[in-house]
């Protein structure tokens, strides 16, 4: 018997239709994937069956039945878990009592916290998770947070599993113990939908796949009757054969920004790295191997130690402040709370790094409105940024287009240095595209960019350079012929194999 | 066209001043004396003192901060004006009560930077100290003074206009431009809306801060001042009545109590709605205790209305 059947449903919000006549079903024992550009409608299905939304016509049966006044609680009384790429853990509890939240075991109304920790141990092994569950959950890196999210979902003992970009913050040993787990679930009867932008993993994982776009479903094939090349076609209606921009031949140029012997609390030994004018370079690395904690002391916002030169002088970057006035952006991984201000608008988010040139002299003196109304205007145009107006909140906006305003923020300024952190996590393929073709644009302009990414394909593919990272130390780098997946992904196993051994020596 | 009533829907400062008229009118319709140049003369005087702290409270509300040692600055800067004038002078005394006002602002500022307290401990910890501080520096009983400017200035009036209002508007007139067209005030609605973007972005989290609160602190100096032209007399207690209704004139104003949305006009309407609605209440012959009660529910019934904070979704 079909798990879940969605039949004919169409949703739209003030008049803008999301959802037309969308189709599609859900067996058990079967992992379905949902595939599509952002904004093709995928979160909209997917709050449909939490409950979060109810259809405005159409009809979805669950086991069976049709749903009736369908909420969130009643879906999750059903059966239904999902684990979604925000977080919804309370950092400052346990880990086990983020775990059974809301349903803690408790002995005569007192919940007994070794009771918990033990429950919770099973969970977290099943999701491959090896950490204490009496730490606070938001002290653990966020891949492991994001594992955390799964054993939750999984203390419920689902029949429905949902992983919507559950996989983003995840490092490649995670993302099979994620798999691993859908894995199990499809094995025992259970059903699995999950969205994701790595084709890759989709592929690998599910068994059907259904693709949308702007709120149709294009088709549902067998994994066996496609491939990459199929669901792209499908996502963006056209052929992305250059996904990637050509790389220039580098001829040795003097580097802007030399860092050598950079340590940050915590990491086991400096990192050495030289960003020159027109080079991309890349940190790469497993998860979590302190590639983002390098980016944030560049940018002032972590103490370090080590030895930092701008054109060969010596500088300090103590502050935000500072790193921007000798000319290093900065586009943070987490651009709803450090890279946009998500409830101001478009148009304040673009000129708030500018205020300097558009209210020249001190503090105190009134901003241009023509002359902010103009930068606005020409960063929109050239970034290609989709918004209603310059008006619109920052919030409103597709994840692909956020993370367009986060990086053209910085380009007024014209800054030497860019550091970006995982840049396309999260966005559609046709934005990853523009956003890759940009930074190469840019650095052919003169600036040196460094890049962390959780993605392999986007190191290999962009990049002129990748420092492999392990515990806060570069353990390689990889350039040139070098350059591949298979050896990007073994140096960053390696890594961790060569400490293994200088630890046990 | 729709877009535009959403839009104005949605302008909670525009709500503000609808409420106003629309109370005003009430208050017209339904209680005698509302309607006389002299009684409109007589609120929009009596509003002007809560209206001047009002403003202030707004810059750093906006920041999403707050400032609860308004009250002991505005009794700060009237006792200590009172005491230095009868030593050396009234321009000296005016300046001295001005410059002691501000300073507190910078050492509330100074404690939420370099201190990290929150806001509401830090603001509230500072008021204690001056309210003791002040009881020993008077021995407990503040003097009263007459000093010309300030009479003149809480008193007179140009062309029916009382002058407490003249300056109040023109408080106005600065913030607006302060907080809405300055470089300065942008960077306060950004820290405002997120600290941490903020941060990343390079806005000067020091100097914003130190700015608004010090403006926020002098502004309650001035009304201080006033209040003292006003009654001729300084009292340790005399800014009790201000501190929450500083706050309460800002959120019905529209603004946003977490920071980062609203209008300092809007702080204007909220200013002269609360003073309107007490002086209604007090028309109506309620004694102090069923006022108090009528009020505060009256505020908790008109944010239901329009400044709700919303959900985040």
């Amino acid at each position: 018997m079909t798990l879940l059947n969605v039949e004919r449903v169409s949703k739209s919000f003030a008049g803008v239709t999301v959802l037309r006549e969308v189709s599609f079903d859900i067996q058990p024992g079967e992992v379905l994937a949902l595939v599509g550009e952002n904004g093709a409608g995928k979160s909209t299905v997917l709050s449909l069956i939490t409950g979060l939304l109810a259809p405005d016509s159409g009809t979805i049966r669950y086991a069976g039945e049709p749903v009736r006044a369908w909420s969130p609680h009643r879906a999750r009384a059903a059966g239904i878990a999902s684990v979604h790429q925000e977080l919804s853990l309370n950092p400052h509890q346990s880990v086990a009592q983020n775990v059974f939240l809301g349903a803690w075991p408790a002995r005569r109304g007192l919940v007994r916290h070794r009771d918990l920790a033990a429950r919770a141990r099973p969970l977290l092994e099943r999701v491959g998770l090896d950490a204490d569950p009496r730490t606070p959950a938001g002290r653990l890196p966020l891949g492991a947070q994001q594992l955390v999210e799964l054993a939750k979902a999984l203390a419920a003992d689902p029949r429905l599993l949902i992983l919507d970009e559950a996989t983003s913050a995840l490092d490649d040993d995670q993302v099979r113990a994620v798999f691993r787990v859908a894995g199990e679930l499809r094995e025992r009867g259970g059903s699995v939908v999950i969205v994701s932008h790595r084709m890759g993993e989709l592929l690998s994982i599910s068994d059907r796949l259904t693709v949308l776009k702007d709120g149709e479903v294009m088709a549902t094939r067998r994994r066996a009757e496609t491939d990459h090349d199929d669901l792209v076609r499908l996502m963006v209606g056209r052929e992305l054969s250059d996904m990637f921009p050509a790389k220039p031949d580098s001829s040795p140029v003097e580097p802007v920004l030399r860092v050598s012997g950079l340590a940050v609390p915590g990491s086991r030994a400096g990192v050495d790295l030289e960003l020159a004018p027109g080079r991309i370079v890349g940190l790469g690395g497993l998860q979590g191997q302190g590639q983002r904690e390098v980016l944030r002391a560049l940018f002032g916002l972590r103490p370090h130690g080590g030895r930092i030169e701008l054109d060969g002088r010596p500088c300090r970057l103590a502050s935000p402040r500072e790193a921007i006035r000798r000319g290093v952006g900065y586009v943070p991984e987490d651009r709803k709370t450090e890279g946009l201000h998500v409830v101001r608008s478009v148009r304040d988010n673009l000129a708030l790094t500018s205020l300097r040139t558009l209210a020249p002299a001190r503090a105190l003196t009134t901003v241009s409105r023509r002359r902010e109304s103009e930068l606005v205007g020409e960063l929109i145009r050239r970034m290609r940024i989709k918004a209603a107006s310059p008006a619109q909140e920052a919030r409103r906006l597709s994840g692909g287009n956020q993370q367009k305003v986060a990086l053209a923020k910085w380009l007024p300024n014209r800054p030497r240095v860019l550091l970006l952190a995982e840049p396309t996590r999260g966005i559609d393929v046709g934005t990853k595209r523009e956003i890759y073709h940009l930074l190469r644009e840019l650095a052919a302009e003169g600036m040196a960019v460094l890049v962390t990414s959780g993605d392999t394909m986007e190191l290999v593919g962009l990049c002129d350079e990748v420092l492999v990272m392990y515990e806060g130390a570069v353990v390689d780098r990889l350039a040139g012929a070098e350059l591949t997946e298979e050896r990007l992904v073994h140096a960053s196993v390696a890594g961790r194999a060569a400490a293994g051994e200088v630890s046990r020596a | 066209m729709m877009a535009a009533l959403t839009a104005l829907r949605g302008n909670r400062p525009l709500w503000a001043f609808g409420v106003l008229v629309v109370t005003w009118l009430a208050a017209i319709l339904f209680a005698g004396g509302f309607d006389s140049v002299a009684s409109v003369r007589y609120l929009v005087q009596t509003a002007s003192f809560l209206g001047i702290v009002a403003v202030g409270q707004t810059l750093v509300v906006m920041m999403s901060g707050i400032d609860l040692s308004v009250s002991a600055v505005v009794g700060l800067s009237a006792v200590v004006c009172a005491q230095v004038a009868a030593g050396s002078g009234g321009t000296v005394a005016v300046l001295v009560a001005l410059a002691v006002s501000a300073l507190v602002g910078l050492v509330n500022a100074a404690g939420l930077i370099w201190l990290r307290l929150p806001p509401m401990v830090m603001t509230l910890a500072t008021g204690t100290v001056i309210s003791g501080a002040l009881l020993i520096y008077t021995g407990g009983s503040p003097r009263s003074a007459r000093i010309p400017l300030l009479d003149a200035l809480a008193n007179g009036s140009v062309a029916g206009i009382p002058l407490a209002t003249i300056l109040w508007l023109a408080i106005t007139a600065v913030a607006v431009w302060l907080l809405h067209l300055s470089r300065l005030g942008r960077y306060a609605f950004a820290l405002g809306t997120s600290e941490p973007a903020s941060r990343a972005s390079g806005v000067p989290v020091p100097v914003t801060t130190l700015a608004m609160y010090a403006a926020c602190a002098l502004l309650a100096g001035v009304a201080g001042l006033v209040l003292l032209g006003f009654t001729g007399t300084s009292s340790l207690t005399m800014g009790n009545p201000y501190q929450l209704l500083s706050i309460a004139s800002v959120v019905l104003g529209g603004t946003s109590i977490l920071g980062g949305r609203g209008h300092v006009l809007g702080t204007v309407a909220g200013a002269l709605l609360l003073t309107l609605l007490t002086a209604l209440l007090v028309a109506w012959n309620l004694g102090e205790g069923p006022r108090q009660v009528a009020l505060g529910l009256l505020i908790i019934a008109l944010l239901l209305v329009y400044a709700r904070e919303r959900r985040t979704t």
